[in-house]
Parts: C-alpha cells; sequence; structure tokens
C-alpha cells in the first residue's frame, strides 16, 4: 500500500513538474513572443502550401486549356482546309515531347543507400547526376522512345546536372528515391539496367544504392508541356 | 522520521525537476513536429514550386492567348489561327531538332593521340556539361542531339544517333549557348573540365580544345536517323 502511494505521489510530483513546465513556458513565450524559427517554419509552412495549392490550380487549368485547343482545332478543321498543317503541328509537337504518350515500358527506381553516412559510406552510395545521365543514355541505346524523369519529360534540351548534393532536372530540385519511366523495348531495357557492370557495381552491399525495375504494360508518360514551357528554352536558336 | 520526510520531499523535488525539464524539451520537439523539415528545406521547396508556377503559369497565359484567337477565327475567319498554327508547328521542330540553328557557341575539339582510343564517356561528359550549361542546341560530328540520341562505343566505332565515328578520329562538339556567358563562364568552366579529363586520362591520350564561335551553326536531325523513330510510342488522346 504504501509502495502505491509512494508511486502516485511521484507520479504526480512528475505532472506537477510538467504543469510549471508549460506555465514557464508560456510566460517565457508571451515575454519575447514565439520563438523565432518556430514562427518561420510554420510561416514558410503555410507559404508552401499555397504554392502547392497554385501548382494543382495551374495544373489542371492547363489540362483544360489544352483540351479546349485540341477541340478547337477539330473544329477549325471542319471549317477550314487547315488538316494538312494541323497533322504537321501535332507529328512535330509528339517528336518533340509536347504531347503525352502511351506504349509500353519500365520503371526503374533508385535511391541512396539507406541510412547513408557520409564519413563511412563511399561518395558512390548516393546518387549523382553523372549516374542519371549514364542510366538515360543506357536506355536510350537499348531502344528507349521516351523518357520522364521523377515525372518530368525529357526533351532534345534534356537539362539534368547538380547544385552540390542536388539533382536538378530543368532547373528544379529533385528528390531521391528517382523515378525513370521508360517506353520502349521492355525486355532489351531491362536487360541493359540489369547487366550493365557499372550498375551492378552500385547495387553491391558495400555501396548500397537501391534499385527497382518492374515491366509496365501500360505506361502514360506526359508531355513536357504539363510542367513547363518550352519557349525559354529555344530562345536562342535563330534560323540559318 | 524526520530523515524518511527529508527523503520523500527530495524525491518529489526531483520529480518535479524532471517533470519541468520534459516540458521544456517538448518545446524544441514541437519545432520539428512541423512537417519534419528544416526551415533551409522548406525554403528550397517553396522556391522549387515558385519556378514551377512560374514556368507553367506562362504556358497556360500563352495557351489562352492562342484559344481566343482560335475561337475569333471560327467566329469570323480573319486567316490569323493558320499563321499561329504554322508557327506553333515550326516552334516544336525547332525544339524537337528537326531545324538547324544557328548563333553565338562553343566549339569543343577533342583529337586523340596516335594510338589512342577515344572513349564514349568522355564525349558524354562534355555533352552533359554542355547542357547544364544551358545549351539550347547540341551537335557531334554535326549528328544533332535529340532527347533519344544514344552516345556509345561499338568496337572501334563510337555510336551517335546510330551513325558510327571511328575512335581513333577527332571528334568536334558544337553547341548553341547563352552569349552573354560565353567568355564569362562557359569557355573557362569548359577549359577546366578539359583538364580534369586529361588528368583523369593522361598525357598520352587526347588533346582537348575549346573555343568560343560567333556563329555556330548545328545541323537538324536526318530523317533517316534512328533517333526519328517513333515505333513502340504513340501519342495519348
Amino acid at each position: 500500500m504504501n509502495r502505491r502511494i509512494r508511486m502516485i505521489a511521484v507520479l504526480m510530483a512528475i505532472l506537477a513538474g510538467i504543469s510549471s513546465g508549460f506555465l514557464v513556458r508560456q510566460l517565457m513565450e508571451t515575454g519575447k513572443g514565439e520563438d523565432q524559427e518556430v514562427a518561420a517554419i510554420r510561416q514558410a509552412k503555410e507559404v508552401l502550401t499555397q504554392e502547392e495549392a497554385r501548382l494543382a490550380l495551374l495544373q489542371s487549368q492547363n489540362i483544360e486549356l489544352e483540351q479546349r485547343k485540341k477541340e478547337l482545332l477539330r473544329r477549325l478543321e471542319e471549317y477550314e482546309d487547315v488538316s494538312g498543317i494541323l497533322a504537321e503541328m501535332r507529328e512535330n509537337a509528339f517528336l518533340s515531347a509536347m504531347t503525352d504518350v502511351e506504349g509500353s515500358g519500365i520503371v526503374l527506381t533508385l535511391d541512396d543507400k539507406l541510412d547513408y553516412d557520409p564519413l563511412t559510406d563511399p561518395i558512390e552510395s548516393v546518387i549523382h547526376d553523372s549516374t542519371v545521365n549514364y542510366i538515360l543514355n543506357l536506355l536510350w541505346t537499348a531502344g528507349a522512345r521516351a523518357i520522364a524523369f521523377n515525372g518530368v519529360r525529357l526533351t532534345a534540351v534534356s537539362e539534368i546536372s547538380c547544385v552540390g548534393p542536388t539533382i536538378l532536372c530543368y532547373g528544379i530540385r529533385q528528390m531521391p528515391p528517382y523515378v525513370f519511366e521508360a517506353i520502349g523495348p521492355e525486355e532489351s531495357m531491362k536487360t541493359a539496367l540489369e547487366t550493365d557492370s557499372y550498375l551492378v557495381h552500385l547495387i553491391q552491399a558495400k555501396i548500397g544504392i537501391r534499385r527497382t525495375i518492374t515491366s509496365v504494360d501500360h505506361l502514360l508518360l506526359p508531355s513536357f508541356s504539363k510542367t513547363h514551357d518550352f519557349l525559354p528554352y529555344i530562345g536562342l536558336l535563330r534560323t540559318p | 522520521m524526520k530523515n524518511r520526510w527529508f527523503q520523500y520531499i527530495s524525491i518529489l523535488i526531483v520529480c518535479v525537476l524532471v517533470g519541468l525539464v520534459i516540458a521544456l524539451l517538448m518545446k524544441n520537439l514541437n519545432v520539428t513536429n512541423l512537417g519534419g523539415k528544416s526551415l533551409q528545406e522548406l525554403q528550397n521547396s517553396i522556391i522549387d514550386y515558385q519556378k514551377k508556377n512560374e514556368d507553367l503559369n506562362n504556358r497556360n497565359a500563352r495557351l489562352y492567348e492562342y484559344l481566343r484567337e482560335l475561337e475569333a477565327e471560327l467566329a469570323g475567319g480573319s486567316g490569323e489561327s493558320y499563321l499561329h498554327i504554322v508557327d506553333e508547328k515550326e516552334q516544336y521542330a525547332v525544339f524537337a531538332g528537326l531545324r538547324a540553328a544557328q548563333n553565338a557557341g562553343v566549339v569543343i575539339t577533342l583529337t586523340p593521340v596516335e594510338g589512342y582510343r577515344m572513349q564514349d564517356a568522355v564525349i558524354r561528359q562534355l555533352v552533359n556539361e554542355l547542357s547544364a550549361l544551358g545549351a539550347q542546341a547540341i551537335a557531334i560530328n554535326e549528328e544533332r542531339k535529340v532527347a533519344t540520341t544514344e552516345v556509345r562505343t561499338s568496337q572501334d566505332l563510337i555510336l551517335v544517333n546510330g551513325v558510327g565515328f571511328s575512335r581513333g578520329s577527332s571528334f568536334e562538339i558544337k553547341a548553341i549557348v547563352d552569349p552573354a556567358k560565353i567568355d564569362s563562364y562557359v569557355v573557362p568552366y569548359l577549359l577546366s573540365v578539359a583538364d580534369s579529363i586529361k588528368k583523369q586520362l593522361g598525357d598520352q591520350s587526347v588533346t582537348i580544345t575549346v573555343r568560343k564561335d560567333e556563329n555556330v551553326l548545328i545541323p537538324a536531325l536526318r530523317e533517316d536517323r534512328i533517333a526519328y523513330q517513333t515505333e513502340l510510342l504513340k501519342p495519348a488522346e
């Protein structure tokens, strides 16, 4: 019995301590205002939420506008003899990655070594832009006809670079896991990825890069226009 | 008896202090509970979203203007939408690499030393560096780099767009880049990359020159090239 009373007294004392702690904290915060870091994080989170909502809105607007464009062009075709030029435009849009495309292919996912420690793990245990470019070349060589990297369709101007440890794709920061979706001959692409000596080296236990390859019967890759405006990427090009 | 009370009170004071410490520590937990991201990470994400939004907003604004023209054309028939379609068709062709392009840029020449065989990785590295520098058009030995271009070794050849070039011959990489950055950044940076490649490969390997060219001409992708093939791919409705 005595022991039980003692336990209750200890718990009550801890609770009293916690309550006083909160009281002290409250008094401190009332005095100097909310902790600056907490306030900055809270504010940044609010801005981020607003930007995320804005992107979702712009994406849905983009889908509606593209749909409306298709509709109007179809109607124009009925009234005027523009079918030839429209067919050429659609072909060029297709070749320049400015249309959504579908087909069978593979999805490759790469991730840094689990619990990577820069002090003990080799530098190859994190994925670099050079590795991404290497894999892209491997996939094109194996016959890929269209690729999206982390949801962004790759074009003739495939800008993949890095700033420190961060990979950029068309200037936008990318975070692991890195997802490559490729439409093309599944077996050939899969074999290329599974047998390439550099990739085999990266997935060894001592390097620890995590890799998964999945065959997919139906892949839908987005148009480049779903994520970027293409005109800034041809602004320097003059016709000879 | 007095001693026992003293013990009880000491234990209670220690417990109160422990509770106090827990409460004060919870303040720090609150910071990390705000999504688990640091302020720096959140700020980086905001910058990324702002860039995405700006890009998409510009694209949507242009689409909106285009739709207005199309609607006007359907209502009255000014004939302007035909010209707009021609413009759009050409812009896509330029973006796809189906048109030759010209402007100021850089020319990199790689000449293997007698007996040395060029490595595809070296060419790829330079091409990737040019892409990262914002090159808008690139050609390797007059083969236009497009989305599907591969650069790979096949025995004595290096294949670009399926066309083979001897590994013992010179390779020329041309690119159109921002003229404002050529002297101040692009050429010095490429020279440093060239130095690091030469150090890596050794003296008896390859000489690399980098020069500015006020009028680089990048050819269009030829229609008979493998990179033109779109089998296995169809536009999604």
